[in-house]
């Protein structure tokens, strides 16, 4: 199902959170709502399932064509999935993921075998078929997230709406999990949109992402364009880590930590524009190794270095060497200078 | 630079008992003044209550509520006949009383019950222009003194208060007095044997005092945990398809269930026990007295056994009350423990 | 579905309720609400058995009455409140002049029955400690040093007004008559109708006298007439009650002769707790005959023997003489006669600013 967001508005009382959004998604893609807090990601998520209104009269939700803004939640046919799992604390696993299925009316209510069988197949897509008759409580962080998504594609909604889906975990399951969501949707194939912070999940699991900064969709685009051709400074800024080099004429050249590469002092190939600096710090990250160094101007310059290179290296701590971009990013519109 | 994970710690509902670090001595002293002050303010009172009210022994006891009766070819003097027809008198009054109060409660508690979950749904689970006006309009009762709060009612609903006119005129059945009257008159077998005219000094009144010193104990009961639990259990419902009443009854009641029932309990043991404002609607009148009114009355015609020996039913049910109470209290809190 | 299901419910209790009503007019179940004041509850229960069995016997309906007793002005005040009293029988006429004034009750009332309406009379006196300890037999002996007097407030209390207007009538030596002979009450009757000044309520001497009792001899003022007694009574306080007669009794019977004595003073005021009819109430409530037949019955010889035996002093003679062990004839003086009646006594005793007001400072 395609998903077209069109001229959304909307302020609480007088301070503004989404400003005109525009946002065509489609069928059968795997979206990300990227952004810090205050963004407006997750408002924008909750005017989509219909939990919250838009602004009198800014624009509209429209679902295959059908404007939905004034359907209700439970009638667009939505699956939301919310940071909190919101799963029915008083209630099995069973009768959670059943909720959906019961709560349609009699007419085309399924039989009780019907919903046994469909809450049995959806525990075993999300691999908790022992689990039935156990409570919410008793289930670990990652669980009740895969119950939370199970719950909502028991109604074999059009499109599934996941708010922070992974936030509350630590960082090994909301990796496993991550990878999970990508193939359950490679799948089953719903149109999804999800609400994250995190940059490295939105790039790694979407189709395309929207970043998200005050309350605008700074740039809609694949994981690798945003990255490689971030629109604004804001885009570039948010998805990671950067450098900022002052020139000689005031404007900053932003540059990430794995764009800059270090030379020995008695390398003979480095570039013209190298500087020299001091090794104040050595940090051990697996694959990447993070460099610090002090240029000689007492600023702070972060590297990072693949282990392999770290190694040709052979750093020391306290040692001079040099470092030169690769690449710079310094052509951002001015006025998203923040 | 990189957005920070804020890691969410799950909210402890149940709290862990501190483990007391302080010296002995402090321990000592303070559990002495307890002890001390609940024996002097609270045990005393109690016992004295129970050992009034058996004081002539436990025939005098039962004879408040079931006078003697003499058998029928007894010979009895004037006086003898006087004295049984007295205390079958007091019995039957007492007896009304008993029936009174439970009836009220039995009308205000339902009501109570909608209107707290109302109260504490809107003032929790929405934002909205006066919520805090709101909020503090439900704890009133708490600060108003419950005989001022019987005269409003006297100013508002009597003969010459702002709805005197209407009030005065208004006449309604006594659904207690619903009986049946077979079929001669029309289709309908029941009938109402009795009208009230008016509202202040009637049963009326004595719903609406109580409602009034009653009504912020569920509402309040509700309210610390309606606000902490949020709306995204209902909103998943409704997201689910489920209709507003099935969100309500399925997710919303289950959720607080025991405090709930514990807001019940309290408003129970309240409207049993108002004497305050129940006393001022009342009007005096024998057939509106409740057992706190009763107990007055009984204490004023110098029978003072039988004032306490009604007195000794509310400690009675205060003393359930407290077990209950207890009991919601451990049943909530082990459910907050299973929750996270 | 669902909607329907309500208005289908609603429907059925509208049913319920329209002919709930119409039969509800059928029914002969008549009902009477009696509002009286604190000591008299015991007097009208009985009262009410006798009157109820009667009508029973009269007319084959049942009466089902109904009583409600507080301190009197109290209760004027909730039947002007709208209390559906469908008679009235009050301490003192004042409180009944209030609802009258509320325009509840028809001015004239004090005449539609016999001996102004009111159906018994009492008097103050005093109840002492066994065995008079203190040695109280007459007005002045309250003033002995020493002493404490127990009453209630007269501002609060239609018993303690009694008093007051008891304490200035015998200091002032009101002009008394024998209530006891037919001629002793027909002199009465018209010496209440030809009095026309009232001086004792320029004796600055009683006044003095009676602002000495009330600021060092009374230790504490109950709000009503039965807490006094219980302040006596039960909590032991002072060294001679002022109450009704009747209450004196009550108090006598409850706690046991052995323990207090019931001492008449030379002479004492005749205090007439009257009667009457609510009209409003009655002709609202179609109640009017029965409720009238109600007060004349208390006329009734049944009646005033019941008055006597529960230490209410009768109207009828022979009911009075029956019972005159235990209320022996004193000389009395009447509120009519010396003080003009409960209007002006009202206005200028207890009214907010009166004379107690003015001579009442207690001890900080």
């Amino acid at each position: 199902m395609t998903i077209e967001v069109k001229n959304i508005s909307k302020s609480y009382g007088a301070s503004p959170v989404l400003r005109n959004i525009d946002l065509k998604i489609n069928s059968g893609e795997l979206v990300s709502l990227l952004g810090p807090s205050g963004s407006g990601k997750t408002t924008l998520l909750r005017i989509i399932a219909g939990i919250e209104e838009a602004d009198r009269g800014s624009g509209a939700v429209v679902f295959d064509g059908e404007d939905v803004s004034d359907v209700d939640l439970g009638r667009r046919g939505i699956g939301f999935v919310f940071q909190s799992y919101a799963l029915f604390k008083h209630l099995s696993v069973f009768e959670n993921i059943a909720f959906g299925l019961r709560a349609k009316p009699r007419r085309n209510r399924p039989t009780e075998a019907q919903i046994k069988e469909k809450v049995q197949s959806l525990l075993e897509l999300i691999q908790l078929s022992s689990f039935a008759q156990r409570y919410p409580s008793q289930l670990s962080g990652g669980q009740r997230q895969r119950v939370a998504l199970a719950r909502a594609l028991a109604v074999e909604p059009r499109v599934l709406l996941l708010d922070e889906p992974f936030g509350a975990l630590d960082a090994t399951v909301r990796r496993e999990l991550r990878s999970w969501l990508r193939h359950l949707h490679d799948t089953i194939h719903v149109t999804t949109i999800f609400v994250t912070h995190d940059q490295e999940e939105a790039l790694e699991v979407s189709d395309r992402v929207a970043v998200m900064g005050n309350g605008r969709i700074e740039q809609f685009a694949s994981p690798q364009e945003v990255y490689e051709n971030p629109a604004n400074e804001f885009v570039f800024k948010f998805l990671g880590n950067y450098n900022v080099f002052h020139g000689r004429s005031g404007a900053g050249a932003l540059v990430r930590p794995h764009d800059i590469a270090i030379f020995r002092t008695s390398d003979g190939d480095r570039p013209d524009a190298a500087q020299t600096a001091v090794v104040a710090h050595i940090g051990f990250g697996g694959p990447v190794v993070k460099i610090e160094l002090e240029s000689d101007d007492k600023n702070r310059v972060d590297v990072e270095l693949t282990a392999q290179a770290y190694h040709d290296l052979k750093l020391q701590r306290g040692e001079k060497v040099w470092f030169a971009a690769r690449r710079a990013h310094s052509d951002f519109p001015p006025e998203y200078a923040i | 630079m990189a957005g920070a994970i804020t890691a969410r710690a799950p909210i402890s509902i149940g709290s862990k008992r501190a483990v007391a670090t302080e010296s002995v001595l402090a321990r000592r002293v303070l559990i002495t003044i307890t002890v001390v002050f609940l024996t002097i303010f609270v045990l005393v009172p109690l016992i004295n209550v129970f050992n009034q009210a058996f004081s002539k022994g436990f025939e005098g006891y039962w004879s408040v509520f079931f006078p003697p009766q003499p058998p029928d070819d007894a010979t009895l003097t004037f006086s003898q006949k006087r004295r049984l027809a007295e205390g079958a008198a007091q019995a039957a009054r007492t007896w009304s009383s008993i029936g009174l109060t439970v009836a009220v409660a039995a009308v205000v508690l339902p009501l109570n019950i909608i209107f707290g979950l109302a109260a504490a749904w809107a003032t929790t689970k929405f934002n909205f222009r006066g919520r805090a006006l709101l909020t503090a309009l439900i704890d009133l009762p708490f600060s108003v003194s419950p005989v001022v709060a019987g005269l409003v009612f006297v100013l508002l609903l009597g003969r010459n208060g702002i709805l005197g006119p209407w009030a005065t005129q208004l006449v309604w059945p006594d659904p207690f007095s619903l009986h049946w009257v077979g079929f001669e008159n029309g289709v309908w077998p029941l009938a109402f044997g009795r009208t009230h005219t008016g509202v202040i000094f009637t049963p009326l009144a004595i719903v609406l005092a109580t409602i009034f010193v009653t009504f912020p104990f569920v509402a309040r009961s509700l309210t610390p945990l309606m606000e902490n639990q949020g709306t995204d259990e209902e909103l998943a419902a409704l997201s689910l398809g489920a209709s507003g009443w099935r969100t309500f009854f399925k997710i919303t009641l289950p959720n607080v269930k025991w405090a709930l029932l514990y807001g019940v309990i309290l408003c129970l043991a309240r409207a049993f026990g108002e004497f305050g404002a129940v006393s001022v609607v009342s009007g005096h009148i024998d057939v509106n007295d409740t057992m706190p009114l009763r107990i007055e009355k009984l204490w004023n015609e110098y029978n003072n056994q039988a004032a306490f020996t009604v007195a000794s039913v509310l400690a009675f049910v205060a003393v359930i009350t407290l077990v209950a109470k207890s009991v919601v209290e451990w049943k909530a809190a082990r459910d907050a423990e299973r929750t996270n | 579905m669902l909607k329907r299901k309500f208005l289908t419910l609603g429907a059925t209790l509208g049913l319920v309720s329209l002919l709930g009503a119409g039969s509800t007019a059928a029914a002969a179940d008549v009902r009477l609400l009696n509002v009286s004041y604190d000591p008299t509850r015991e007097l009208y229960t009985q009262y009410n058995e006798l009157f109820a069995a009667k009508y029973k016997k009269d007319t084959g309906n049942i009466l089902t009455l109904e009583q409600s007793h507080g301190g009197s002005g109290k209760q004027a005040r909730s039947v002007i409140d709208g209390l559906n009293a469908d008679v009235v029988t009050l301490a003192l006429g004042w409180d009944i002049t209030a609802i009258e004034r509320a325009g509840l009750i028809n001015p004239g009332w004090e005449k539609k029955l016999p001996n102004n309406a009111s159906p018994y009379t009492s008097t103050i006196a005093f109840l002492v400690r066994k065995g008079n300890p203190k040695g109280i037999k007459d007005w002045k002996d309250l003033w002995k040093p020493g002493v404490q007097v127990i009453t209630a407030n007269p501002k609060t209390s239609g018993g303690a007004r009694w008093v007051y207007l008891a304490l200035w009538g015998a200091l002032a030596n009101a002009k008394t008559h024998d209530f006891s002979t037919a001629q002793g009450q027909a002199e009465a009757t018209a010496a209440s109708a030809a009095a026309k000044d009232f001086p004792v309520y320029q004796n600055a001497e009683v006044q003095a006298q009676i602002a000495d009792l009330f600021n060092n001899h009374v230790p504490v003022l109950d709000a009503g007439a039965r807490g006094s007694t219980v302040s006596f009574a039960q909590k032991q306080l002072g060294d001679v009650l002022l109450n009704w007669e009747n209450e004196l009794w009550l108090a006598r019977d409850e706690f046991g002769p052995e323990k207090f004595d019931i001492v008449y003073p030379s002479t004492s005021i005749l205090t007439e707790p009257p009667v009457a009819v609510v009209d409003k109430v009655v002709d609202q409530r179609g109640t009017r005959a029965v409720a009238e037949a109600y007060l004349k019955g208390l006329y009734s010889p049944e009646a005033q023997d019941l008055a006597g035996q529960l230490h209410y002093r009768p109207r009828n003679l022979d009911a009075l003489k029956k019972y005159s062990a235990e209320l022996p004839n004193i000389p009395f003086f009447t509120i009519d006669e010396t003080f003009g009646g409960w209007v002006k006594a009202q206005t200028t005793f207890f009214a907010d600013g009166g004379t107690f007001d003015q001579i009442y400072k207690p001890a900080k």
